[in-house]
């Protein structure tokens, strides 16, 4: 069969299966009983699948998942990420679109202090959904902004993906990371921009700032000292541990756990009782992901077995290209799979074709790993396979629907793709920090 | 006329396939009416460590794999790692069909070729130390030299491929293993020192075939592939001078030699090759005493 | 047949409780090591091995419990698209394949459990273990989860037992 039928067919049959309503994991797993049938040589290859699904599994790069999880919903359920974003709440009034503009700014210090883009979006959109939608803001504005937030989270370190990325690209991490911070802040800004402008534009919740205005700013500033501050030290434990030479990256992962446990205990909110929720409901999500992994990562092996993959990459390969073209197909290609496929199987199926063509024709690979990031960011919210799109499902009340999860990202989602070109098109606003700090 | 699938368990665009490309060339170029293999690709389309099933079961019908990843299913076959004598002598003295009649019966799979004979590991390290004594060294491990570090004293830590380069440069480990060839690769050059020399067991790579596959190709195709096979087994001087290569690199790079002399070194060595056959004879003693009069003679007294 | 649907919740939800222990345990045990590690002392040195086993035992003991309490993200888009009808139609016949599917490939890993077993094929890291202990918890997933589809496709589970998480 040639690859683009091969391709066809896949993709077509999870689109059409996804439509039906059956859970993303599933639909994965029908399309690779099909794969194996068509590709696999039948019952001998179908077998083999199962076991490739449970293999997938058995990767420790897949660790840091549940571990981040883990320690968003301690920080949820303990109430500290409510008492800090409140803290954060009361520094920022007086200016249209308040609380998303709240939540754009506690998703950016999540930020650092996860390296999960799905533990940031679980942990806010629980604490600050149902509240935004209980003062009277439209769900297209309440929840634009927390699902897209929580894909800067892989931006700024710490960072499960960029940490991978590195190593499978064999890239410095430390340069990518660096890297990674001013895009991430950029769009941050724009993101604060456009929610000022749409609420001046189209309108702010029904109901005004609900916030006392007699205090004054030490009064204001003394909750961020005491309920934000002090969590910094787990930024530091899992960075520190890591810079330290004490932990392996995904090691690290679980020191930041054990550091949240012991501020929950120095805060004097953690109990049996929310210790246990926070597991079973740590562990909804992250099965719900990891069984969606399952899936997807054998059909990405089905895909690669196929030709399907090869064909795609070997056809935009032979081709002679400049730099920029060729950075411009390493986008496409990353945005059109992205759309079906998870971040680590898109590194594994494009990496082996990407670098050595980006090396062919002298491509600065600190630039070319940031694309790479901002487009696996991209990934996490397009349809119809956006992770972050399914946790937020997971996580809000059950009115809201995907669709119109999906519809409120679109603003955000072209922000993004804005700041993606603008690092395409003007690579010195990302690198000039790598090139400052490691004297490049 | 029939077209066999190739997969490899090695990443693309590593040294490690250097063998699997050049044969899979020489057999399109010379078996043209008889048989053709088409390259399908690397662990990206069949994990790693699931290759040997692939060939098992014949969803894959050539595979390229060390034994290293299919040891769950052929524990015997990490005595080829031991080996003293060459895969040519193999040929000659029964150890070739030894191992081929140890992989028909475990795994279902023609053991076709033996490649990157005399490719030996070595102990890398980021700081100096006593190769004999490595208490309170931290080393990176694979379970091919797991018992051989821990008899060495070594505290071993296990660090999944992805993650090496971090911890060397974060100084979790000071140390890992890997052979001669591919630390560019990795890019663990920048951090790495020293080598103790001399090198220990030898590297595997292995062309294995579907056992239903092979003895279904008709006598034209089988011959053709077996010479095909000793045509490849007699290329390792490719590998050889890539890695007097890789050895000048690493020293250019600043790469300094630990060496052992004499006893020392014949101690080194004599606890490499007890470590890893005491570990075989736990695992899976059927085949022991054989495999190691025919792989290793002057270990077996 | 409520009898029967509760013992089958509660074992669900014991699988499920069993799958978050172990996840809390493959923290203990990498922040023991990490801890332990500057100190020479080896207590944990298998952790690594001991997440990656953990990760697919936890996945495949929790996916059951994840469906039944609704929390399996699906695309929804169509079906609220649909008149209420043809939705519900959709939606059953998507889960009767999804039954067909489970069952299908429950068959499939029991294959391969019985075929490791017999094989005797071992799991080799930094302990050894026969491969099919790590391969029962993937017939349980399925069987489950082809019984909880079987019981929506029937209409047997309702919308509010479906959004309670
Ligand atoms: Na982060
Ligand atoms: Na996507």
């Amino acid at each position: 069969m040639e690859w683009y039928w091969a391709l066809t067919i896949l993709l077509g049959l999870a689109t059409l299966l996804m439509m039906t309503g059956l859970p993303v994991a599933l639909v994965f797993l029908s399309v690779n009983i099909a794969g194996g049938l068509l590709f696999l040589g039948g019952p001998a290859g179908l077998g083999l699948m199962v076991r490739n699904g449970v293999q997938s599994l058995q990767n420790y790069s897949l660790a840091p998942i549940p571990m981040f999880i883990i320690m968003g919903e301690l920080m949820l359920h303990t109430g500290m990420a409510a008492a800090a974003i409140s803290a954060v709440e009361r520094l920022i009034r007086r200016v249209p679109g308040r609380m998303p503009i709240v939540s754009v700014v506690s998703g950016t210090m999540f930020a650092a202090l996860s390296g999960s883009s799905m533990a940031n979006t679980a942990m806010l959109g629980s604490t600050l959904l149902p509240q935004m939608l209980r003062q009277g803001y439209a769900p297209q504005l309440a929840i634009g902004p927390i699902v897209a937030v929580g894909g800067i989270a892989i931006l700024i370190p710490p960072s499960a993906l960029a940490v991978l990325l590195g190593s499978l690209a064999k890239l410095s991490i430390s340069e990518l990371l660096i890297a990674g911070i001013m895009p991430a802040l950029i769009m941050a800004v724009l993101f604060v921009a456009y929610i000022v402008a749409r609420s001046l534009i189209v309108g702010d919740a029904k109901e005004p700032d609900a916030v006392a205005t007699g205090e004054s700013f030490l009064q204001r500033a003394w909750p961020f000292l005491r309920d934000v501050v002090p969590l910094f030290a787990i930024f530091l434990a899992v960075v520190g541990s890591l810079l330290g030479g004490f932990a392996t990256p995904t090691e690290s992962a679980a020191v930041g756990v054990a550091a949240t446990l012991i501020a929950a205990l120095l805060y004097r909110r953690l109990s049996l009782h929310n210790l246990g929720h926070s597991m079973m409901q740590a562990a909804k999500i992250s099965g719900m992901l990891l069984f969606i992994i399952v899936g997807s990562t054998t059909f990405s092996q089905i895909l690669a077995f196929s030709g399907a993959a090869s064909g795609l990459l070997r056809l935009l390969t032979a081709m002679e290209l400049t730099q920029l073209q060729v950075i411009l197909i390493v986008v496409a290609v990353l945005l059109i799979l992205g759309c079906f496929i998870d971040q680590v199987s898109m590194m594994m199926i494009t990496l082996p074709f990407f670098i050595p063509m980006a090396e062919a024709v002298g491509v600065d690979m600190i630039w070319l790993g940031l694309v790479y990031l901002l487009c696996l960011e991209i990934a996490l919210i397009t349809p119809p396979f956006g992770l972050l799109l399914f946790v937020m499902k997971g996580v809000a009340p059950p009115e809201i629907t995907l669709g119109r999860i999906t519809t409120a990202v679109v603003p955000f989602l072209l922000i993004q793709l804005g700041v993606l070109a603008l690092i395409i098109g003007w690579p010195q606003v990302a690198l000039f920090l790598p090139d400052m700090l490691f004297a490049r | 006329q029939t077209t066999l699938r190739v997969v490899t368990a090695f990443p693309q665009g590593t040294m490690q396939n250097i063998p699997l490309t050049a044969f899979v060339e020489h057999v399109n170029e010379t078996c043209t009416d008889s048989v053709t293999l088409n390259f399908v690709g690397g662990p990206e389309a069949i994990p790693t460590f699931e290759l040997g099933e692939a060939v098992r079961r014949g969803v894959v019908d050539v595979g390229f794999s060390s034994q290293s990843f299919y040891t769950s299913i052929v524990p015997d076959a990490s005595a080829i790692r031991l080996s003293t004598n060459s895969a040519a002598e193999q040929r000659e003295n029964g150890g070739w069909e030894l191992l081929n009649r140890i992989h028909n019966e475990r795994m279902n799979a023609y053991y076709l070729a033996r490649t990157s004979d005399g490719i030996p590991f070595h102990l890398y390290l980021t700081e100096e130390a006593d190769p004999l004594d490595l208490s309170g060294v931290s080393l990176r491990i694979a379970p091919v030299y797991r018992a051989f570090f821990e008899d060495l004293g070594a505290t071993v830590v296990q660090i999944p491929p992805a993650e090496v380069y971090p911890a060397l440069e974060r100084g979790v480990v000071q140390g890992v293993g890997w052979t001669s060839l591919g630390l560019f690769d990795q890019g663990w050059d920048q951090h790495i020192r020293y080598r103790v020399d001399p090198g220990f067991y030898v590297s595997d790579s292995n062309i294995l075939v579907n056992l239903d596959r092979w003895n279904g190709l008709d006598a034209a195709a089988q011959d053709c592939l077996s010479e095909a096979a000793l045509w490849v087994e007699g290329q390792d001087h490719v590998l050889l001078d890539l890695q007097a290569e890789e050895l000048q690199r690493q020293a250019d790079a600043g790469v300094q030699v630990i060496a052992l002399d004499g006893e020392r070194r014949d101690e080194f060595l004599r606890r490499a090759s007890d470590a890893g056959w005491a570990e075989l004879e736990r695992l899976q003693p059927e085949y022991v005493t054989e495999l190691r009069e025919l792989l290793a003679p002057e270990s077996a007294e | 047949m409520q009898a029967l649907l509760r013992i089958f919740d509660a074992i669900l939800k014991c699988a499920a409780m069993l799958g978050a222990f172990l996840l809390a345990m493959t923290v203990a045990v990498t922040v023991g090591d990490v801890v332990l590690r500057p100190f020479g002392l080896r207590y944990f040195s298998w952790h690594v091995d001991a997440v990656e086993l953990t990760l697919v035992i936890a996945t495949f003991l929790l996916a059951p419990w994840i469906l039944a309490i609704g929390a399996h993200v699906r695309v929804d888009i169509v079906l609220q698209i649909l008149p209420a009808r043809l939705a519900v139609w959709v939606e059953r016949l998507a889960w009767g394949w999804g039954a067909v599917l489970c069952g299908w490939l429950g068959w499939l890993a029991v294959g391969e459990l019985l075929s490791a077993a017999q094989r005797g094929t071992l799991f080799i890291r930094s302990f050894v273990i026969p491969e099919w202990w790590i391969l029962t918890v993937v017939p349980y997933c399925f069987a489950a989860l082809c019984i909880e589809l079987v019981l929506r496709a029937a209409g047997l589970r309702t919308r509010e037992e479906r959004a309670a998480i």
